[in-house]
């Protein structure tokens, strides 16, 4: 019990911090396209960072259930500094800690709590996206360290991390590498004009004959993909389907609040039946998401592996949720909606990225499908 | 139930194939085979880890290490040292 009251108090804590330092200035993180430094140094103090990580690294030791709803707490707040939590959580942290030798762990977790050293994970390309297994970026054995050559593109901070999680492939093998900022022949060019996540400091990654010495290996060689992308990717659907509560939460409360005030007709336009149609499916997505959330948060708790389909079918879900409850807020604030005077323009726009982000709605479908014809199937 | 029977059901319920006459011996290599999904690595270990009581830890992951029932059963025997 002691600890069930320890991470409410943390999540409350969050839910206060995210109202009163984070979504005040969401929209001028968005408008700037930066998540400035200070922010990130405070969730660094109240070790946000690596949330779910255990508290010997520096991280909250967050169960799975409390690690969603601070996730929740923040990204409702702002998708890019939710964003933040689940880079260094969920994908750099975990597959850290499930797949990195102990050399690694000790070194570069608790500089990444501390948010001394910020972590970026490099998977997609230019070339390769959902098709991650065909990725370009190639490396070769030389002299005991590795020679990594390619071109990583949508790199969330990729801009301002100290170093990246680069997945790359020599034959058919594909290996996991730590490859810092500072290694020659690393570059990275932000992108800027993108529809969402504009403070996430996303970026292209450039390797020429970047030497990488074999001590940063992550796991095996060869176990790059199944087990280094296998872990980050499960844990990173997970926090996105956070995420997609959190923007459908957020389009709903400010759905609700702007129909009880706004009158039209002589009336609030809360007191239209078509209104309360939207406002009443909006409630009931929203619900539906985060019950499906919170099966998946409990199933992880215990270990189940079948909590992998069912983080699966909780993102497909929550982030489709955030897609139609986002564009019906934008739609009970007419044109209001339209104006980035109104939260619900930016929540419109950040929506729809968590269909996409973590693997598209389409790979979720055909995961999902696959788990339905085998466990559906009358014998 | 013995260890290879647990695994063989786990990987049964959780094949990527729906030809019923799919089956694997097991020698055989069900990642080679396209037996699963790319997902199923990680549910693997999962399942081994909360079935057997043991912990993967990151040396042991290496897919040799799963890809045949009788590589389970000898991985998982080896944990617990029998």
């Amino acid at each position: 019990m002691g600890d069930v009251l320890r991470q409410e108090e943390i999540v409350n804590e969050a839910r206060r911090f995210a109202d009163e330092e984070v979504r005040p200035r969401a929209g001028e993180f968005d408008e700037h396209e930066e998540l400035p430094r200070d922010i990130i140094s405070r969730m660094a103090e109240k070790r946000y960072l690596l949330a779910s990580l255990p508290e010997a690294y520096g991280g909250l030791s967050l169960d799975p259930l409390y690690y969603g709803y601070l996730t929740e707490a923040i990204t409702k707040a702002c998708c890019s500094t939710g964003g933040l939590i689940t880079v260094e959580s969920s994908l750099v942290g975990e597959a850290l800690l499930r797949c990195g030798s102990r050399d690694l762990k000790d070194k570069w977790l608790p500089l990444m709590a501390s948010g001394e050293k910020i972590g970026a994970f490099a998977l997609s390309e230019p070339e390769v996206g959902s098709d991650a297994g065909a990725i370009r970026t190639r490396y070769q054995p030389e002299a005991g360290s590795f020679v990594l050559d390619g071109r990583k593109k949508w790199i969330s901070f990729g801009a301002i991390a100290d170093f990246f999680i680069v997945l790359a492939s020599c034959g058919d093998q594909k290996t996991a590498f730590i490859v810092e900022r500072e290694f020659n022949g690393v570059r990275t060019q932000p992108m800027k004009g993108l529809l969402a996540r504009r403070a996430s400091h996303v970026a292209e990654v450039e390797l020429e004959n970047v030497h990488v010495p074999a001590e940063n290996v992550i796991g095996r060689p060869g176990g790059g993909f199944s087990y280094v992308v296998g872990t980050a990717l499960d844990h990173g659907r997970y926090s996105i389907a956070w995420s997609g509560v959190a923007v459908a939460q957020e389009a709903l409360d400010a759905m609700v609040s702007y129909a009880r005030k706004r009158r039209q007709f002589d009336k609030r336009i809360c007191e239209f039946q078509l209104v309360q149609g939207i406002i009443a499916d909006a409630v009931t997505k929203t619900h539906a998401a985060r019950a499906l959330c919170i099966r998946a948060g409990e199933l992880r708790k215990r270990g189940d592996a079948s909590a992998v389909v069912e983080t699966t079918i909780a993102k497909y879900f929550a982030s489709r949720v955030a897609v139609e409850v986002a564009a019906d807020a934008v739609q009970v604030h007419g044109g209001n909606g339209c104006s980035s005077s109104y939260p619900v323009e930016r929540l419109f726009r950040e929506a729809k990225v968590l269909e996409i982000i973590e693997g598209t709605s389409q790979i979720q479908q055909q995961l999902i499908a696959r788990y339905g014809l085998r466990q559906y199937c009358r014998r | 139930m013995q260890p290879a029977e647990k695994i063989r059901e786990f990987i049964s319920k959780n094949l990527a194939v729906y030809d019923e006459g799919a089956v694997f011996g097991d020698d055989d290599n069900i990642f080679a085979l396209g037996f699963v999904d790319s997902p199923f690595a990680i549910q693997l270990i999962c399942f081994i880890e909360e079935e057997f009581q043991i912990k993967v830890a990151d040396d042991d992951l290496d897919i040799e290490n799963f890809t045949t029932v009788n590589r389970v059963v000898e991985f998982v025997r080896g944990k617990k040292g029998l």
